[in-house]
């Protein structure tokens, strides 16, 4: 056991029981504080495989921008405690046997998928490299997500103010 | 397949497992807050898949990761503003109560 492979093993450890955490919380504070532990496990996780930009990328948009946008909300609806009383648990207890078997088909096709081949490594993954891929790669993505921006910022505008004039 | 190096599969097989989790939480949950929470959690769990992914493709998976949190960033705020939305009309958090659609 190097250290990346111990370091690994701490933050999936983390980022499991904080994400087992986030879900079954009564207030939604709480959920998103460990949301919050959830994101800076992940970018641990991506800083284990030497991937700083990404894993900068990570606390700057989940830590720093939606989980803000969270906290806002929460408080924007100050939920009484009569409101926040219902139970966990929704109609059947047996409906995540269905998102288990899912999860059960696809690491069995991870499994199969992975043995017999082998791996060409990357070591090192720059802000250069990433963004290259960016803009040569996926450029149409890029230009899409432009779009996609503008439409979500439109379509927020619309919500609040709908909701101001009733 | 605890070895000593950290292939592609441990990252995947993590991704999964927080898929996973968060799928639980959508369908278990009733607050709208906690639904989005679960599907952030989901969400956490796809970069970790195509994370995995560009530790034996390169660098575009690892592009993709950043377009993918820009749309988890836009999924988040209009998810959040509809809640408020329904929030302000009907009063409730409760995702079972909010029925008008039903046709």
């Amino acid at each position: 056991m190097n250290l990346e492979s111990i370091l690994f093993f701490i933050f999936a450890g983390a980022s499991i029981i904080s994400s087992v955490m986030a879900i079954s919380r009564r207030q939604p504070i709480f959920g998103v504080m460990y949301l919050l532990v959830l994101g800076l496990s992940v970018a641990g996780l991506f800083a284990v495989k030497k991937a700083f930009f990404l894993s900068l990328i990570q606390i700057i948009i989940y830590v720093g921008a939606v989980l803000v946008l969270f906290v806002f909300v929460i408080a924007m609806m100050n939920l009484s405690k009569e409101e926040l009383i219902f139970g966990k648990i929704r109609r059947s207890r047996f409906l995540f046997l269905i998102p288990v078997m899912l999860i059960f088909i696809l690491i069995l096709s991870v499994v199969i998928s992975e043995s017999g081949h082998n791996i060409q490594r990357f070591q090192f993954f720059t802000a250069k490299d990433v963004s290259l891929a960016l803009y040569k790669d996926l450029l149409f993505h890029f230009e899409y997500l432009s779009v996609f921006l503008l439409s979500a910022i439109v379509i927020t505008v619309f919500i609040g103010m709908r909701g101001k004039k009733q | 397949m605890v070895g000593a190096e950290i292939t592609p599969f441990h990252f995947i097989t993590l991704g999964l497992t927080l898929f996973f989790i968060g799928i639980c939480g959508i369908i278990l949950r009733r607050n709208i807050i906690f639904v989005f929470i679960s599907l952030e959690v989901a969400t956490n769990g796809i970069f970790l898949i195509f994370f995995g992914a560009s530790l034996k493709v390169g660098y575009i998976s690892q592009a993709l990761v950043l377009v993918f949190m820009a749309i988890a960033a836009v999924e988040v705020a209009v998810g959040l503003a509809l809640a408020i939305a329904i929030f302000r009309t009907s009063k409730t958090v409760n995702v079972d109560e909010v029925s008008q659609l039903k046709g």
